[in-house]
């Protein structure tokens, strides 16, 4: 059985990460080798193998090893800028358990059974809210996320265990199917933030670093959202192909489901309205993207309200093109921001000049998202609004899945600004890679002018700092030849020093180059990750195909939790 | 009607009331776990062995990993917002209704436990439990003003979950077991960690601002003093 490895690998190292904390370099090298062998473990799984474990059955199949290969893939890449940005050590063991979890999820035929796995998925991925230096506000986003992990796990849990259970969607138990349809699609609303489920994603944007964003907001919730979809839309022909659960309800209960899914419709254009909104009135460059991911992740709520099987294909590829699109752009603002030192987007002028690789990376990225005619994304954003949505309201739902465009050609139209140290103005920093940006003799730094200390002019650039003060042994020991022992050893005190000096130059240099290097490589890595998405918009590698496959099918057991 | 069933319906819920209203953390940790451990039973027929020892070897997993967590705190805190036995009432009026509820599913057609398995009786005290589980975990989880009551409340919604979907689907099967033993020790890892790094970054488990948890009789949980020797 192809998927144990990878389910060893994963659970395993992040065992061992997590249990390594406190030797941090020990738990890096464990987080990120294994998510490399998580890749490789990902590769080697066959679709179509069945294995019996505890009186059910799990089952392979290629979309489930497309959506590992490429979260495993992305968040090796995101570990891996990270570590070059703002580094926070429980992101590898985090993304290990996360997908680990996932990966059996996918595999379950039992919706209550691999909701229940999503569910711990969500659980360990609470680990990377927990960021250093600890705080209050990292503990508060944690809590958060308990929350919303808890409520909406359990709100499905119970909806869709009713619904297997037996609850017809006719007679007088529709209202009660109404209902557990309605918790379901809440409670994905919640786990992906949505518009007006948002309160805690918006937390988490503004405390957690945004290398976390695309696991917490997009990956976790997607392998929820799949789950949920298998178990309420279900492919082409499959009501009733999974034993024991409810697959095919939407397309057996159209009629009788109607107002319900009009209000599934309505949050669904809500999401996708006012996330744009949200989005666009941000300063913040995380924020931005955390409500970027909220907007885009309603066209999954809209899969939920079409009433036939014919959203099941247009949502699992858009699922898989949306997690990869949000990751290249949560890495794009992440590396953005670290190079600028800011994440205020009125602090970025001229980005897209200063960092052209940034912004091929940011062009490739809303390429991904918004797709072409004829590609994947493209025609899977157009086929859940034409599922799900009637005549009159189809072309403002459009309209509103379009108007992402908004805020992207605000951040397009800050970067082909003029920077300002070009136009006379006010100087900025040249670009620096630490996280902070540091003073330059002819820049003031940027934190002191945000809190109106005095400009640090007289402070020595770094690296040369002591070159002007090392200690005249002449001077300070005086010429007489009654001191020739102390000028001996102030002279070999200063040789010494100088030496000292000279080693921290070169360790300064070393430290700038690879910073540099750091730079390039995270760069390089970001027009990676938005070249994959937009292969993935694209349709490669054949995600259209892998995402017209039904569900794993359960052979026995009708049991859920 | 199983006696059984209704002594570990009754085990379980006051466990919960313990632990969402007890002052003493380690009082409500323990009341947790009586909850934890119990819930696999709340099941007709009840499960087979090999998935019974996984799911209350995970309980004891993941109140090993609470307990460590509360162990390095002071253990007295606010409790219950509302009072034991306000939290009481709570419970044995979300008891009566989801009982209730049984009656009402198959009354409109839908019987309860997968399309019947579970005997009319047994269901109603199943789903009656897990709803006081899911009544006793709200207010906690709404004002909870520290980190472990809150992820108490967190574990009693998930717990509450669980039952409530053996009453409605049906027991879990073994494989659905052994997920959800896995399901708690993520969840006892998860609060642990959570409660762990607010002492770290704060030296107490209280939410909010400075002297949150704070309020009552009670004090927030905070660091225990050094020991001098």
């Amino acid at each position: 059985m192809s998927l144990l490895p990878f389910l060893a690998i994963t659970l395993g190292a992040a065992t061992l990460a997590l249990l390594s904390r406190r030797r941090p370099r020990l738990s890096l090298v464990v987080g990120l080798a294994g998510l490399a062998l998580a890749l490789f473990a990902a590769l080697a799984i066959r679709s179509g193998e069945a294995i019996e474990i505890g009186g059910g059955t799990i089952v392979t199949t290629a979309y489930g090893r497309l959506f590992l290969v490429l979260g495993a893939a992305s968040g090796l890449a995101i570990s891996v800028i990270g570590l070059a940005t703002s580094w926070q050590r429980n992101v590898p063991a985090a993304t290990l358990a996360s997908l680990g979890w996932t990966g059996l999820a996918l595999a379950l035929p039992d919706p209550p059974s691999a909701l229940g796995a999503t569910i711990a998925a969500g659980l360990t991925g609470i680990l990377v809210t927990l960021v250093a230096p600890l705080d209050e506000r990292g503990v508060e986003v944690g809590a958060r996320e308990l929350r919303a992990v808890a409520v909406g796990g359990t709100l499905a849990l119970v909806a869709l265990a009713g619904l297997a259970g037996g609850l017809s969607p006719s007679g007088t138990g529709a209202g009660t199917v109404g209902l557990a349809y309605l918790a379901v699609v809440v409670a994905v609303a919640l786990r992906f933030g949505t518009i007006p489920f948002h309160a805690w994603a918006g937390r988490l944007s503004q405390s957690a670093p945004g290398a976390v964003l695309p696991l917490l907001q997009a990956w976790l919730p997607a392998g929820f959202a799949l789950v949920a979809l298998a178990a309420l839309g279900g492919p082409p022909g499959a009501a009733g192909a999974v034993d024991g659960a409810p697959a095919g309800l939407l397309a057996r209960s159209a009629e009788a489901l109607a107002l319900e899914r009009g209000l599934v419709v309505a949050l669904g254009a809500i999401g996708l309205l006012f996330g744009t909104f949200a989005a666009w009135i941000q300063d913040d460059l995380e924020h931005l993207v955390g409500y970027s991911i909220a907007q885009d992740a309603a066209f999954v709520i809209l899969a939920l309200a079409a009433p036939g099987p014919e959203a099941w294909a247009p949502a699992r590829s858009w699922i898989l093109v949306f997690a990869l699109a949000k990751t290249g752009l949560a890495a794009w603002a992440l590396v953005l921001g670290t190079t600028y030192g800011s994440r205020r987007i009125d602090r970025l002028d001229g980005w897209a000049r200063r960092s052209p690789v940034l912004a091929i990376a940011f062009v490739l990225l809303v390429l991904a998202t918004i797709g072409w005619p004829g590609s994947t994304a493209w025609a899977a954003r157009t086929d859940l609004v034409h599922a799900a949505v009637g005549d009159p309201l189809r072309t403002f739902v459009v309209l509103a899945g379009l108007s992402s465009l908004l805020y992207y050609a605000r951040l397009a139209g800050i970067g082909l600004r003029r920077p300002a140290d070009e136009l006379g103005g006010r100087t900025i920093p040249r670009l620096r890679w630490r996280g902070s940006l540091q003073p330059t003799p002819d820049a003031p730094d940027r934190a002191a002018a945000m809190t109106d200390a005095p400009p640090p002019a007289a402070r020595p650039a770094e690296g040369a700092g002591n070159r002007e003060t090392p200690l005249a042994p002449d001077r300070a020991a005086g010429t007489s030849g009654t001191w020739k022992p102390a000028l001996v050893v102030a002279r070999l005190a200063g040789t010494l020093r100088g030496a000292r000096i000279r080693a921290g130059e070169l360790a300064a240099r070393f430290d700038r180059e690879w910073h540099g290097r750091r730079a390039m490589l995270a760069s390089l890595l970001v027009l990676v990750l938005a070249g994959a998405a937009v292969l993935s918009a694209a349709g490669w590698p054949e995600i259209p195909a892998a995402a017209g496959e039904p569900p794993p099918a359960a052979t026995t057991g009708p049991g859920s939790p | 009607m199983n006696p059984v069933l209704v002594a570990t319906a009754v085990t379980v819920v006051a466990g919960a009331i313990v632990a969402v209203s007890a002052r003493d953390a380690r009082a409500a940790v323990l009341g947790f776990g009586l909850t934890l451990v119990g819930a696999p039973l709340l099941a007709d027929p009840v499960p087979d062995p090999l998935p019974l020892a996984a799911r209350v070897v995970a309980a004891v997993l993941a109140l090993q990993l609470l307990r460590v967590t509360v162990r390095a705190t002071t253990s007295a805190s606010r409790g219950s917002l509302v009072g034991w036995p306000v939290e009481t009432i709570a419970a044995a009026a979300a008891f009566v209704v989801g009982a209730g509820l049984a009656g009402g599913l198959a009354g409109a057609g839908s019987p309860p436990g997968a399309a019947g398995a579970v005997g009319a009786g047994s269901s109603a005290i199943i789903l009656g439990a897990g709803l006081s589980l899911v009544t006793l975990a709200v207010t906690p989880l709404v004002q909870g003003r520290d980190v472990l009551r809150l992820g108490l409340a967190a574990g009693l919604l998930l717990v509450g979950g669980t039952v409530l979907g053996a009453g409605l689907g049906g027991p879990p099967a073994p494989l659905g077991q052994l997920v959800i033993a896995g399901l708690t020790v993520a969840l006892g890892a998860a609060v642990g960690t959570l409660c762990a790094n607010s002492y770290a970054a704060r030296g107490d488990l209280g939410l909010g601002g400075p002297g949150a948890g704070i309020g009552g009789r009670g004090t927030p949980l905070q660091a225990r003093p050094p020991v001098e020797e």
